[in-house]
């Protein structure tokens, strides 16, 4: 299909006419300087389009921070329910860097045991994707995340002139949502100016020293690196980083029964590698005590294991782990500090 | 048979007891899994056997000593609940005066006559089973800390900083609006309440297990606090030092 270029004003009718149709979250302007969070929209004028990222990455959408799996009786007839709760529903504004975090925990959640109450929520969802506003912290073109051609119904990419904007179509249920909404087909500048716009964020100046591809290998060389410690100094094992990132997926499973003790539910909340009780087990052993250990098994799990397990990053460039965090321990300068200390060569030279 | 439970007060201000009749949806239901027999906040009985004595308050006269020593041997499992029973909280900061010099502040002539020394928390005192930190406490947790006791389980604490709740939430940083907090090193468990209603936390539930104190003193600086704000933001509610007298 060819690309269609919309208004602004049309944007917001298409958001309306999606409200009407069910619910709709999209990016708000919070208070304190660039913060915004994906919330459900009342007015369609609140959407913001143009942004950075939100606190809180669309995954809270699908993997909520709390959750119930399933609700207990007990009693002389004992029962146990599963629960699955999901809606229909349409994310606005997701950028590229979050399309990527999204199929990323897709993988994840249908590994192995498929997960319902991850995998029925992100089946009820249609996406509209935006193009964003980089910051000092983005990443995406490292990581291979500065474009994407799947995972969305929509996609925009706002004109110069901010007051229109090209959509790519990335589906069926996208040509659907696009029917009653006043478009036209994008002339031949618009259509080579979307090819400078990506060509100038995949070479934008925040980058790794290394290809994305050969850091698996690349951390076969690091785990014994000084570096770690050095960062780690400064950290707090808050898990901000955890918490924010599109594609991390741990939690705590816990058993709360009722007061009156004969009614309970178990649920799942969000946990973290770099909180200090995560790999503590039954015995009171903790595998990971110290912030080191936590922050260099963070980093290895992003950059290697499930990238080695999935043939993925587990990583989006999205920058909020830096952006969140009050000691800013970034990334892209983890890895390019510790490829400086150790070289490209990985193990090969190791 | 329910179990037995009575509420003491020591030093503070008795606003955790008081927490505890604000459970009203709950009470009725913690009144199904226990039976209290003495606690002058809300009742006349004074009985002298009972299982769970929660106890708020510092300890900060020899008349407290002996009575919190007495209550450890009448009960079962001894809890401390709220700040000034868990760490010494606020009381501790008198602990840098010499006592003579905090009774002259704060009776003049009258102070001689009063019996006062360093505020300590229950478990200096006595052995402890559990204690719930926090000014005051925070109710959810109270409650599910009664039963988890009900039914012999050890009651959980977050082991994670108030971050963790912060971002559950989605709260805006509060550093990042311009204000201070004690989130970082502090442990969660009351949800994050005063950064979700825009104020930082004063660090009243006590340190994380692990608190990385120096990045944390560094932070603060860097947000543009003196060296002499940063220690009053550590101190406020975690002051208390064993090895001082």
């Amino acid at each position: 299909m060819t690309l269609q270029v919309i208004s602004v004003a049309e944007i917001r009718g298409l958001l309306a006419q999606l409200m009407e149709q069910g619910r709709v979250v999209a990016p708000h302007k919070r208070p304190g300087d660039r913060q915004w969070a994906f919330e459900d929209l009342t007015d369609p004028a609140d959407a913001v389009l143009q942004y950075t990222t939100t606190i809180i990455p669309a995954k809270k959408y699908a993997f909520p921070p709390k959750e119930t799996l399933l609700r207990y009786e007990l009693g002389q007839a004992p029962s146990v329910t599963a629960v699955v709760d999901s809606e229909p529903l349409v994310l606005f504004g997701v950028h590229t860097c979050d399309l990527y975090g999204l199929t990323a925990l897709d993988t994840a959640f249908a590994d192995h045991f498929a997960d319902a109450n991850y995998l029925e929520k992100r089946a009820k969802m249609r996406i509209i994707g935006i193009e964003c506003v980089p910051d000092e912290w983005c990443f995406c073109a490292s990581m291979g995340t500065a474009t994407i051609d799947s995972g969305y119904e929509l996609f925009l990419t706002p004109l110069p002139d901010e007051e229109h904007y090209i959509v790519e179509v990335g589906s069926d249920a996208g040509d659907e949502m696009l029917k009653g909404i006043a478009s036209r087909e994008a002339t031949a500048g618009e259509v080579s100016y979307l090819k400078t716009h990506l060509n100038r964020k995949i070479t934008q100046e925040r980058h790794l020293d290394s290809d994305y591809t050969a850091l698996p290998l690349l951390f076969t060389g690091f785990a014994e690196s000084p570096v770690w410690e050095k960062w780690a100094e400064k950290c707090y094992g808050c898990g901000t980083c955890n918490l924010t990132c599109p594609t991390c997926f741990c939690w705590d499973v816990l058993d709360e029964m009722g007061l009156a003790l004969t009614t309970g539910e178990r649920r799942r909340e969000w946990d973290g590698c770099m909180l200090e009780g995560f790999a503590r087990v039954a015995t009171g052993e903790n595998f990971r005590e110290n912030r080191t250990e936590r922050l260099r098994h963070r980093f290895f799990r992003k950059y290697a294991y499930l990238f080695t397990r999935y043939g993925k990053p587990y990583c989006c460039g999205c920058g909020r782990c830096v952006r969140q965090c009050l000691v800013k321990i970034d990334p892209v300068g983890v890895i390019n500090e510790l490829i400086a200390a150790h070289g490209k060569g990985g193990a090969l030279i190791g | 048979m329910k179990p037995t439970v009575a509420v003491f007060s020591f030093t503070g201000c008795e606003g955790c007891s008081l927490a505890i009749l604000e459970c009203e949806n709950e009470l009725l239901d913690v009144l199904n899994l226990v039976q209290l027999v003495r606690w002058r906040e809300a009742m006349t009985e004074t009985a002298q056997e009972f299982d769970i004595a929660l106890v708020d308050g510092s300890i900060s006269t020899h008349h407290d000593v002996k009575k919190v020593k007495q209550i450890r041997e009448l009960c079962k499992l001894l809890v401390p609940i709220g700040a000034c029973a868990h760490n010494a909280g606020l009381n501790a900061l008198k602990n840098r005066y010499g006592m003579g010099q905090v009774k002259e502040t704060v009776y003049g002539d009258a102070g001689a006559q009063f019996d006062t020394i360093p505020a300590c928390p229950v478990s200096a005192v006595v052995p402890i089973d559990f204690a719930l930190p926090g000014c005051p406490i925070d109710r959810g947790e109270f409650v599910r800390t009664v039963r988890d006791l009900c039914l012999g389980k050890t009651p959980r604490l977050p082991t994670y900083p108030i971050c963790v709740e912060c971002k559950k939430k989605e709260n805006v940083c509060v550093f990042f609006q311009g204000k201070f907090c004690m989130g970082p090193v502090t442990r969660a468990g009351c949800g994050a309440i005063c950064p979700t209603y825009g104020d930082g936390c004063e660090g009243c539930r006590g340190f994380v297990d692990d608190p990385n104190q120096n990045a944390h003193k560094e932070t603060l600086a860097e947000y543009g606090l003196t060296a002499r704000e940063v220690m009053q933001h550590f101190d406020m509610f975690n002051s208390y030092d064993d090895r001082l007298p």
